[in-house]
């Protein structure tokens, strides 16, 4: 098999806890704790799990936006943590973002056509009329009318807006574009046309998607493969049409509503009580023991390690180690 | 600011500006009294061609009359000439020094705001000048370099620079601090995030993201700095450590004339007024233009 576009090895990023006058380091909030998964050509890997588990962290660490604790992150064959900053620069074409809040991501103070030109402008010395001619060409590509160009996003509707950041992110023909959230904060009217410009231009232009949601209805529809984070750990990582191997991923999957069956609303019954476990002072055992309606005597002592259940398909969970069963 | 943004069919990023700040009275009103303020000391002397420094001992004291509109003072010199040519080094030492403070304040703020590593030793600085008596420091200033400066580069120029200087250096940190807030938040902001995903590298970071969405706050600060300045500069002249006795500012001319505030007090009045009319149209000309320049329109 061809090499992944994005490999992630044993990827941890921990955020000091500071206390006091003199700033110690009383701990650390683990965000993100030893995360592995790699992300294949043209694929879309779908990141889900709760407010808080560390995907935000996960995107942004996997395009060294956030320096990781430990671990490694490799792009195309190159080790993004041993390069230099010239040589980071360099790949920074390739490598981009859409953020959540299109209204947080783009500069107040910029017109729309200066937000897409940014890049060209950083990166391709092309003369200024060139510059307009491909700016006019993307936004014409994310459907976009180009008398927008000069309006500022303060202007524009939230889908508009989302479009303006699709545009730019492309600008430059990336390999890869980690998409956090980019349908949440978005009417649900427009996150369908999103999702299908998202779906369209990946047809396109041949694209990876590190898609991070935690709209379980977005992601079947996009991702080829999914993985489930809880408290910055992987705990399922599997194709998007099998059935759940962990019981977080198949409490996810039951509090979601299913989109084809929408006259029928989720269960009123919470599938999942209590809240995440503190990531400063995750448990001894499994982090999601508290939770799990299936928990075992052996889950509150060991933490289930990552395993093999099926083809392509791995989970974190005792229930699927047979010797634990036993 | 760009090529680029030249060639795009942008609007000009000044009309909407413009049009918002047409809508605001009280800013038009600050803008148009500061601009007959500005008529009033650069063309004023040159249409009421009597000498502001001409002493006339037979007219001293004199109220209101036609060869005098606003009347003389104790040495017979003719107090409207005196108002409008003071006018001219007030507005400039408020316009200098304010320039000098907030383009401190500011450089000093977002080098603090952004760069963690700087944050701590440019916050303790600021700290320590925020410490500092301001006017004893002032004081000391001008006593120390006055002579060195007006032997070096003529005592106008030494004075102006001195007082310009010693007022600017004194005056940036409160620019610093809010400056340093704002960028502070403006990083968390996923628009700097998005630069940074582009490699835009951290000084055009700065001009094109960071710089135009502090200046609100900057704006702000300048016209406060405006009016600070000059009423440092009424100060150190009233206490007699600004300008020489002879040059007239308006501070200096109150200085003057508050011995003589029970028989004449026209004399404080006159130049007390400019001084407040000032203060007050560079404060609602900014209020207005820091409305006007957000693209929100709020």
């Amino acid at each position: 098999m061809a090499e992944p576009l994005l490999q992630l090895e044993e990827l941890t990023v921990h955020y000091p806890l500071r206390r006091g006058f003199l700033r110690r380091v009383v701990g650390a909030v683990r965000a993100v704790d030893g995360v592995s998964l790699e992300l294949r050509r043209g694929e879309t890997l779908g990141i889900v799990g709760e407010t808080g588990c560390g995907k935000t962290t996960l995107g942004r660490a996997a395009l060294r936006l956030v320096e990781p604790t430990s671990g490694r992150v490799r792009f195309d064959g190159t080790d993004l943590g041993a390069i230099g900053a010239a040589e980071l620069r360099a790949l920074r074409p390739r490598l981009q973002m859409i953020f959540q809040d299109p209204g947080a991501s783009l500069n107040p103070r910029m017109t729309v056509g200066r937000a897409i030109a940014e890049p060209l402008e950083e990166h391709t010395g092309w003369p200024p009329a060139r510059q307009a001619a491909r700016v006019a060409e993307l936004m014409e590509a994310v459907g976009l009318d180009r008398d927008l160009m000069g309006h500022y996003p303060a202007e524009l509707s939230g889908g508009e807006r989302q479009r303006v950041s699709i545009a730019r992110a492309l600008a430059l023909e990336p390999a890869l574009i980690v998409c956090d959230e980019p349908v949440a904060a978005l009417d649900v009217s427009i996150r369908a046309q999103i999702l299908a410009l998202l779906e369209d231009l990946q047809a396109r232009l041949g694209l990876s998607y590190l898609f991070i949601s935690h709209d379980l209805g977005a992601v079947r529809h996009l991702a080829d493969r999914v993985a489930v984070m809880y408290l910055g750990r992987i705990v399922e990582l599997g194709p998007v049409d099998a059935a759940p191997a962990h019981p977080y991923t198949a409490a996810l999957a039951a509090s979601a509503p299913d989109p084809e069956d929408w006259r029928h609303p989720a269960p009123a019954e919470a599938p999942l009580s209590g809240d995440l476990p503190s990531p400063a002072a995750p448990p001894a055992g499994c982090a999601f023991a508290s939770r799990c309606p299936e928990v075992m005597a052996a889950c509150r002592v060991h933490a289930p390690a990552l395993r093999a259940i099926a083809a392509g398909h791995r989970a974190a969970c005792h229930l699927h180690d047979p010797e634990m069963r036993a | 600011m760009t090529d680029a943004a030249a060639l795009l069919p942008l609007r000009s990023q000044w009309r909407p500006v413009w049009e918002r700040l047409r809508g605001n009275r009280a800013a038009l009103a600050g803008a148009a009294l500061f601009a007959g303020l500005l008529v009033f000391v650069s063309i004023g002397p040159i249409l009421w061609m009597v000498d502001p420094w001409a002493i006339d001992p037979d007219n001293r004291n004199q109220g209101p009359s036609l060869g005098h509109p606003l009347g003389t003072d104790q040495l017979g010199r003719d107090l409207l000439a005196r108002l409008m040519v003071g006018g001219r080094i007030t507005l400039a030492v408020g316009v200098m020094a304010m320039l000098i403070g907030v383009g401190l304040g500011t450089l000093v703020g977002v080098m603090a705001g952004y760069f963690r590593r700087l944050d701590g030793v440019l916050m303790r600085l600021t700290d320590l000048f925020l410490a500092l008596p301001m006017l004893p420091i002032l004081l000391v200033l001008v006593l120390l370099f006055r002579e060195a400066l007006a032997a070096r580069l003529g005592e106008a120029t030494g004075i102006f620079l001195l007082v310009v200087g010693a007022i600017g250096l004194t005056s940036w940190m409160h620019t610093a601090r809010i400056v340093r807030a704002d960028v502070m938040t403006l990083k968390e902001r996923d628009f700097i995030t998005a630069a940074q995903a582009i490699g835009t590298p951290p000084r055009r970071i700065i001009t094109r993201h960071v710089l135009p969405n502090v200046l609100s706050p900057v704006i702000v600060s300048a016209t406060l700095g405006v009016a600070g300045a000059i009423m440092i500069e009424s100060a150190l002249s009233f206490l007699g450590m600004g300008f020489p006795p002879d040059v007239p500012t308006w501070g200096r001319m109150v200085h003057d004339a508050v011995d003589y505030l029970q028989q004449f007090p026209g004399r404080v009045l006159w130049p007390g007024a400019f001084i407040s009319l000032t203060v007050l149209s560079v404060n609602y000309l900014g209020d207005g233009l820091r409305a006007a320049l957000d693209p929100r329109g709020i």
